[in-house]
């Protein structure tokens, strides 16, 4: 690929993130674009180490990306904006966040059972607060899955969730719980009575 | 210690976590043996709670009967678990070993919460057009703006014309009437044959003069034709024209 093209692409990004104000998936930058999202995650890495010492950086999750403010100038504008950025969750919130964001994307109903508890008005306060946001999935259309957003992690100060704090520990450990659950199960509802006469699993 | 049961705006705390709550109350860890010792807690727990949907009680019941499972093998060793009891069992060490996981990550972002936040950028509000042109462009605004400067109002500086003395008219009508003693009659074009427009017009108005006074009479051929100017009262007979 030619560093040229990859250059002209990292600005017409930075330009479309400016414009957008908010989060462009990397589907949707790619249709800006005009090229493959291959190409366009390129761009995207391009555009962030040209940013490297600036005021602003680029906060990006799996699925899409933001212009925001860079780490090093978050006090100033934490002083600056102290009420906008008010905004308590409890902490029924934060561990679905713990949930989305360690464990990665993950329906209602799979939060439901790790938490052990009804989620749905967490859930739909997170939404309405942009933090999280859902979407169809491939596997089941009654079925939503639910991940971060780019706001969620920008407000949590990183630019990607690789950078949380013990991300590399956590997300493996919770990565072993769901394989030995799948082990010994094919399925994470909690009622394991009727597998036997189940026999789904060939 | 006293399991502690809180009832939240929006969010009550599941049998997951009230039983994750008195393991790490009592400085446990997750085992068998430890949830056979809180056995008796979470069902004194279950005794207190408020009336809950039916279906939240029925997880409080389930975890409860693992719980009485587990503590009731501690109490015979000889009891052998079935395979599904066995799983019930791991499950549920394994969903709290998540759940105290899951705990410890929603610490470290509660730590981290809006502490150092990258902002993004405060969309500002498109300002309300007044009025959209079809089409602006640098071009187009340039054509405007010198039509426009062609129909703004010039400051115009008056013509000023430094008004020349021309003839005292009683000269003029004193100088005709004297030509006139003597000619008899004259055309107009030949007074004013060597004349300024400004003359002109005085030599005229002498004319005038003249006839209103009666000591001359004027006839014109048609209109535009020259003027002839005769002399009255010159005592000369006239013999006809």
């Amino acid at each position: 690929m030619d560093a040229h093209v990859i250059s002209d692409r990292a600005a017409l990004v930075q330009s479309f993130l400016f414009m957008e104000g908010g989060a462009l998936s990397f589907k949707r930058l790619s249709g800006l674009l005009g090229c493959s999202e291959g190409d366009t995650k390129l761009a995207v890495a391009k555009l962030k180490s040209a940013l490297e010492g600036s005021g602003l950086t680029l906060t990006e999750t799996d699925r899409e990306v933001a212009l925001t403010t860079a780490p090093r100038v978050s006090p100033a504008i934490k002083a600056a904006y102290e009420e906008t950025l008010q905004r308590d969750i409890g902490d029924a919130g934060l561990e679905v966040l713990a949930i989305l964001l360690y464990r990665g994307p993950s329906t209602r109903a799979q939060i439901d059972y790790i938490r052990g508890v009804h989620t749905s008005s967490t859930i739909r306060l997170l939404l309405a607060r942009g933090l999280v946001e859902r979407a169809g999935t491939p596997e089941d259309s009654r079925e939503y899955v639910y991940r971060p957003t780019a706001e969620l992690l920008a407000h949590l100060g990183v630019r990607e969730a690789k950078e949380l704090p013990e991300y590399a520990t956590i997300q493996a450990e919770l990565a072993t719980f769901e394989q030995s659950a799948s082990l010994s199960s094919n399925h994470d509802g909690g009622n394991k009575r009727d597998q036997g006469e189940n026999p789904a699993v060939v | 210690m006293e399991p502690s049961f809180t009832i939240k705006a929006e969010q009550f705390e599941g049998p997951l976590e009230a039983l994750l709550d008195m393991i790490e109350g009592r400085k446990l860890s997750i085992s068998e043996v430890s949830l056979a010792e809180v056995c008796d807690a979470y069902l004194a727990h279950i005794e207190k709670l408020p009336n809950l949907p039916l279906g939240e009680t029925a997880q409080f019941v389930l975890v409860a009967s693992t719980l009485l499972l587990i503590k009731s093998r501690t109490l015979l060793p000889t009891m052998e678990l079935t395979e599904d009891e066995r799983e019930s069992v791991h499950e549920l060490e394994r969903r709290l070993a998540r759940l105290a996981l899951v705990h410890k990550a929603a610490k470290f972002l509660k730590k981290n919460w809006g502490v150092r936040p990258l902002a993004l950028p405060k969309i500002s509000p498109a300002r309300p057009p007044v009025f959209s042109p079809g089409e602006s462009r640098v071009d187009l605004l340039a054509a405007a703006v010198h039509r426009i400067l062609t129909t703004l109002p010039k400051t115009l500086t008056l013509v000023e014309a430094a008004v020349a003395p021309v003839l005292a008219l009683e000269d003029v009508i004193a100088s005709v009437h004297r030509r006139l003693t003597q000619a008899i009659r004259a055309r107009f074009s030949e007074l004013t044959k060597s004349a300024s427009r400004q003359e002109i017009i005085i030599y005229f108005l002498a004319m005038l003069e003249l006839v209103r006074t009666g000591s001359a009479s004027v006839s014109q051929e048609k209109l535009f034709a020259d003027i002839e100017i005769e002399i009255e009262n010159t005592g000369i007979p006239r013999y006809g024209i």
